[in-house]
């Protein structure tokens, strides 16, 4: 069915092109076999998924404080509310990193004793 | 702007090194309740970040992770909100307070005196509490029973006698009333020790557990919320004076957040106890690696003779392979302790024989 529905876009999309176009974009979807990387990324577990997922939005946020550590400094300086950008970027930076750590460590399997303590 | 001479260049090792103390650094936070910084503090000092820098650094990445491992360990069930935040309050005067005595000691002898203030607070809150604690671990030890329930001393039994009417607050943790006005010091000097090492668990922890009783797990759980109000305000007011590096800061917290949910999870393995000895064995080993840099400090004050570049190199390297050792031996108990009761759990599960006599208990 997917298949068939891609064939037809493949046709839409060349106006004009001869009737067997249809056919042979079908032909070839059904042939169409996944990478070896897309058969892999179905196969990764939701938990390993969500810890890439935020370990990503974790790293790029380092990678734009780092990129821009000059002005970063100068703006926990230079103003009034500069007190505040230290404390802003702390707390963004705790619920992302935060959220992919305990992902992390969910998807290696590290968990708490399941008996609450009191 | 001169102030911007306080932030220094950072090379990719100081970054690395940074992170693997920071994972460390979090992983005792997330067991003992505190630390972390009284590793890091001493590690940010050596690579050349000055005495007040490090603190106000470290105070900035220990409130997003103080509220991180409370709330992995509330899930626990480990943490006593309300005590942690009446507790916080007063510690939040106590940290305004010991910054401004950080920053009046910066002003009047420059980087040496603060980076001696801070040493010498280290010695002698280490000194005092570390022997405290190390010595009541052992005596639990000694006495064999180690799996047994804490029981409230004979300090803690007094104070929960004392009635002032109206002040008298019910605490979960100690399932008894205990008057505010007794916390109100536990917590001021919990925060002034935090302003100027960074470190107020050292103060807080134990006063939780001797003076009100409170279960060591539960303490440590509990300092947590402490940290984060503290941490908080430290922040805030060291960012005022613009002392805090963002950079290292995060570089930090990076790392410690990775280790504070070991710690905390480990919490959920251990006997109650082994946090006693993970506190006692840590306090006391970075106390002797702040001994060896005071001469230091003292030399470059001129309060004693000058010392030589060749003795300076070898007080700050013997100190520096010292504290590596506190952090490692730390780490090493939490690991073992947790791989251990981890197996013991699977072992209790699938009704095998358990590595340790006895489970977990709380």
């Amino acid at each position: 069915m997917k298949s068939q529905v891609l064939a037809s876009w493949a046709a839409m999309a060349l106006p004009g092109a001869p009737g067997r176009t249809l056919e042979r974009a079908q032909t070839s979807m059904r042939k169409f076999k996944p990478t070896r990387s897309m058969r892999f990324l179905r196969n990764v577990p939701p938990k390993t998924l969500k810890a890439v997922w935020l370990g990503l939005l974790s790293l790029g946020l380092y990678v734009l404080l780092f990129m821009n550590e000059r002005l970063v400094l100068e703006l926990s300086l230079k103003y009034w509310w500069s007190f505040l950008v230290p404390t802003v970027i702390a707390f963004v930076f705790s619920f992302a990193h935060g959220a992919f750590t305990g992902a992390f460590w969910d998807a290696v399997g590290l968990k708490p004793k399941s008996t609450k303590k009191s | 702007m001169d102030q911007m001479q306080n932030f220094i260049a950072l090379d990719p090792w100081g970054v690395i090194g940074l992170f693997l103390v920071g994972i460390v650094g979090g992983m005792v936070s997330g067991f003992i309740g505190s630390g972390g910084a009284f590793v890091l503090t001493p590690a940010m000092m050596s690579m050349g970040v000055p005495g007040i820098v490090a603190v106000a650094s470290n105070m900035c990445h220990k409130f997003p992770k103080a509220l991180v491992g409370a709330y992995k360990r509330a899930k626990f069930g480990q943490v006593d909100v309300k005590l942690g935040l009446i507790m916080g309050a007063s510690a939040e005067a106590g940290v305004l307070v010991g910054a401004q005595v950080q920053k009046n000691i910066k002003v009047a002898f420059g980087d040496a005196g603060s980076n001696l203030y801070v040493s010498i607070a280290f010695v002698v809150a280490l000194g005092i509490v570390g022997t405290f604690v190390l010595w009541d671990a052992l005596k639990i030890y000694r006495a064999g029973n180690t799996n047994a329930e804490e029981q409230a001393g004979r300090l803690a039994l007094m104070v929960r006698r004392i009635h002032i009417p109206y002040t008298m607050i019910y605490f979960p943790s100690i399932k008894s009333e205990v008057s505010f006005l007794v916390t109100l010091p536990l917590g001021f000097l919990t925060g002034m020790l935090a302003a100027t090492i960074a470190v107020g668990g050292f103060i807080g922890v134990p006063s939780m557990m001797y003076v009100l009783g409170v279960p060591s797990l539960m303490a440590s759980a509990t300092e947590l919320v402490i940290a984060f109000v503290m941490g908080l305000g430290g922040t805030l007011k060291f960012a005022l004076d613009g002392f805090v590096d963002i950079r290292l800061a995060m570089i930090i917290l990076a790392g410690s957040l990775f280790g504070i949910q070991i710690g905390a999870i480990g919490t959920t393995y251990v006997q109650p106890f082994m946090v006693k000895v993970v506190m006692g064995v840590i306090m006391i080993l970075v106390l002797v690696s702040r001994l060896f840099v005071i001469p230091v400090y003292l030399a470059e004050l001129q309060v004693i003779g000058p010392i030589g570049a060749t003795g300076v190199w070898l007080l700050n390297g013997i100190s520096f392979w010292i504290m590596v050792a506190a952090l490692l031996i730390g780490a090493g108990i939490i690991l073992a302790a947790l791989y251990r009761g981890m197996m013991d759990a699977r072992a209790e599960a699938t009704g095998g024989k358990p590595v340790t006599e006895a489970p977990a208990a709380g």
